[in-house]
């Protein structure tokens, strides 16, 4: 072996080292991504440029999708980085995590007890992709720094005892991390704040029916672009991500221009 | 072609296998039926004239202190391989054609331990002495003739198993079958020899072959080739990947738990130098502990959800820590026996979130003395060459899986093995019995199917808050009496007002379904008298709607629907 060959087979190990942490996401993403696949293996000169190194930006993070009944308040999705308060409804909860997660993203609950995992299953949250943090004990901003490092939607309950101070390093790490803080108690700094008002739920009568469905408002308030009080009608449970939802009574099929008419 | 084959074969394995596991007396006649049919007879029970195929009743009308065992082909295969692994002490290689039968090539074998004769005590000698189990050793020229051979324990001497096998009836094709539906085919080709007047080996190996392909088929051709002692192939040896095991004694019997993960991390450090040392990788990772008291607590890890450095000394220590930690401090005492009662009480405790993945079984709070090891092991099972194993088709562990599980096993790490819970829906009819939680990392298949109709389920939507701990409550009519159900599963009056005790405000009833009625497992709990569970939703007027469970006249809040 020469000593070239020796450089040469670094330099391949390295590229291949950065592809594979660039594929598997592991470490920083690369500003610029350089073509290392179709960079042939023996051009050496390319990869022993530094290349400049920035954390994971939220801007390079397409946003988590949202149920479509709220839409309307959260335009823009469900920001990667961002803390979402969702508060006065379980369900609510349910079905924003269930869209989230709806294109294969990750989620945690902790210090959740009480979800009702069913209730989540129904919503239209992968099960698969799903671990629960019941009790995280005294050792909670610990455990949520570590999960807001790997996983998409970290949904915060009462369960995590957490002081304020927490709560604004935890909110910072989920930005810098890349990973959408769901919370559903009052978090300082929230950007926005879904709260459910009282449901009403129907379907039941004197001994007959079963519950079917709620009518909530819920309210948005926020920081930003979010800080003007909207509000909307919501029927829980939202219909789980991936079926069809029909837009309403009417279903208007488009008329492709210059279709045969009837005429004269 | 033929190869000099040598067979071992241990009659009526699944009775024996079923017998061995059940611990029935070997005195006793059984038979492993199926639900349907008798599939196989002791020999005891044969001899009182029990056969394949009968009936239940009519194999226990034949003998009425027949011991029915029920068929379990997980069973078969796994108490096999201790006999294949006692034949393996003598010879390098055997291929388990299937339970209760392997086969290996005489050759070298007969060589190395003098001749065929020798070769078969030793086998003989090394199975009942490691299994306790009896086995017939036959060798020839053959795969039929060998088999046949060793239902006698004969030899048959090089060249004349064709002359072996002559008498025999075609029947005895079926024994050198693998799997029951080749078996079902070859029981079919049988048949039509009987039919079409070929009734022996011989008449069958006599046929010349182009004739024999043409109206047989793929399988008549199989089948005249072993009539005539021949074989297809030789025998596939396998290569013996034994499971990496590392021990240690504790000696002062160890009680503390950071003294008992000292060893584990001695263990560990050792058990990953193997496995680098033979370059594999385990799918599964066993810590097994023996207490003073005899009792053998084993809990089972899977590691290839691990993401990287899974198998890491480090990792391996942090799961013996969890491990000792559930069993040193008495919580989660999982021995052989109390396994069955904990996947009991595991079914009818999930869905609560809570800690009670490790359940106890129920009055060992008091009279279990705090426990102290003596022998701790690591066992890296489903062991393979590291880097063979295939990740799925589609949508294999990618960057976020793997960022995922990193995560959650370092959240692990902080609030211990069952502080992370995954769950998975299985069958069931009320909230907490549709959902099957566990520990993260060891993920087990739900033990009811969920594509039942599990008649009786409570309909969707399910509440999205389970309550812990269900909370009492009283529950009146519109007159302010105690509304109750009762034995026909009829409310004594309409829900008015639901209070949450004891100094709750009233909350008045809009209106109400049900109650769903469930007695569901009443056969679990012997002793106690079948109690009827009935579930009430409930809406009121202020919007809210709960679901409430009546048992035994007592009302509780188990869920609310917020």
């Amino acid at each position: 072996m020469t000593g070239t060959s020796t450089v040469d087979r670094a330099a391949r190990a390295r590229a291949a080292l950065a592809a594979a942490e660039l594929r598997t996401g592991a470490r920083t993403v690369l500003s610029e991504v350089p073509p290392l696949d179709t960079a042939p293996p023996d051009d050496a000169s390319a990869l022993t440029v530094e290349l400049p190194r920035t954390s994971l930006l939220t801007s390079e993070r397409p946003p988590l999708p949202v149920p479509p009944p709220l839409a309307e308040l959260m335009p823009d999705g469900l920001r990667r980085g961002a803390t979402t308060s969702v508060l006065g409804s379980t369900s609510l909860v349910l079905g924003v995590l269930a869209h989230a997660c709806s294109s294969g993203a990750w989620a945690v609950a902790v210090g959740h007890p009480r979800l009702g995992l069913l209730a989540a299953a129904q919503a239209g949250v992968d099960l698969a992709r799903f671990a629960l943090v019941p009790d995280p004990g005294a050792d909670a901003a610990l455990v949520l720094a570590a999960l807001v490092d790997g996983i998409d939607v970290v949904l915060v309950g009462p369960g995590a005892p957490l002081a304020d101070a927490d709560r604004r390093r935890l909110s910072a790490r989920a930005r810098e991390r890349g990973a959408a803080l769901l919370t559903t108690t009052t978090w300082p700094g929230a950007a926005v704040v879904l709260d459910a008002g009282p449901a009403r739920w129907s379907g039941v009568g004197a001994g007959d029916g079963r519950l079917r469905t709620s009518e909530v408002q819920v309210r948005r308030t926020g920081r930003g672009s979010a800080a003007v009080p909207t509000s909307v009608d919501v029927v829980l449970p939202f219909a789980p991500p991936g079926e069809h939802v029909p837009r309403g009574p009417v279903r208007r099929r488009p008329r492709a221009a210059g279709g045969l008419r009837l005429v004269g | 072609m033929s190869t000099r084959t040598t067979v071992v074969w241990v009659p009526d394995w699944p009775v024996v296998a079923a017998m061995a596991a059940d611990e029935v007396p070997v005195d006793a006649p059984a038979a492993v039926h199926d639900g349907r049919r008798v599939t196989a007879v002791s020999a005891l029970a044969r001899a009182d004239g029990v056969r394949r195929g009968m009936r239940r009743r009519q194999a226990q009308g034949v003998c009425p202190e027949l011991v029915l065992l029920p068929a379990d082909d997980a069973r078969d295969v796994r108490l096999f391989e201790p006999v294949a692994a006692a034949t393996e002490t003598v010879v390098a290689g055997v291929e388990v054609t299937r339970p209760g039968l392997l086969l290996l090539p005489a050759g070298g074998a007969a060589r190395y331990h003098g001749s065929e004769e020798a070769l078969a005590e030793r086998i003989v000698d090394a199975v009942a002495r490691a299994t306790g189990h009896e086995c017939g050793v036959g060798t020839a020229d053959g795969l039929l003739a060998a088999v046949l051979a060793a239902r006698s324990g004969a030899v048959v001497e090089p060249g004349v198993s064709g002359v072996f096998l002559a008498p025999h009836g075609v029947t005895e094709l079926v024994h050198a079958t693998t799997t029951p539906e080749q078996a079902a085919e070859v029981a079919r080709l049988v048949d039509l020899l009987h039919r079409l007047g070929l009734r022996t080996l011989g008449a069958f190996a006599a046929l010349p072959a182009p004739d024999v392909h043409a109206r047989f088929g793929r399988l008549g051709t199989w089948a005249r080739t072993l009539a005539r002692g021949l074989d297809e192939r030789p025998p596939a040896r396998r290569r013996p990947e034994a499971d990496l095991e590392v021990s240690t004694e504790l000696d002062p019997p160890v009680d503390r738990v950071d003294t008992a993960t000292f060893a584990g991390r001695r263990l560990a450090e050792q058990l990953h130098a193997d496995l680098v040392a033979r370059s594999v990788t385990c799918g599964r990772l066993q810590v097994s502990a023996r207490t003073d008291d005899g009792t053998e607590l084993v809990r089972t890890w899977r590691t290839d959800l691990g993401g990287w450095g899974a198998m890491a000394a480090a990792r391996i220590t942090d799961r013996i820590r969890w491990q000792l930690d559930g069993w040193l401090t008495a919580s989660a005492v999982a021995t052989a026996r109390d396994r069955r009662r904990e996947a009991w009480e595991r079914d009818r405790g999930v869905g609560s979130g809570d800690r009670r993945v490790d359940v106890r079984a129920p009055g060992d709070e008091d009279d279990l003395a705090p426990v102290a090891l003596v022998r701790l092991t690591l066992t890296a099972l489903d062991v393979a060459p590291a880097g063979a194993e295939a990740t799925q088709l589609w949508g294999g562990p990618s960057g976020g899986d793997l960022r995922a599980h990193r995560a959650l096993e370092r959240a692990q790490s902080i609030v211990g093995g069952p502080g992370v819970l995954t769950a998975t829906l299985q069958g069931g009819r009320d909230v907490r019995d549709q959902v099957h939680v566990r520990p993260w990392g060891e993920q087990s298949d739900p033990p009811r199917p969920v594509d039942r109709p599990w008649p009786g389920r409570l309909p969707d939507p399910a509440p999205a808050t389970v309550l812990v701990d269900p909370a009492r409550v009283e529950v009146r009519d519109v007159d302010g009496a105690p509304v109750r159900i009762d034995r026909r599963g009829r409310l004594s009056g309409s829900p008015g007002t639901v209070r949450v005790q004891p100094d709750g405000d009233d909350r008045a009833v809009a209106g109400w379904a049900g109650p769903w009625l469930l007695s569901d497992r009443w056969w679990a709990h012997p002793g106690a008298a079948p109690q009827v569970r009935g579930h009430l939703q409930v809406a009121f007027d202020d919007g809210g709607a709960v679901l409430l469970t009546h048992t035994d006249g007592v009302w509780t809040c188990e869920a609310d629907y917020d």
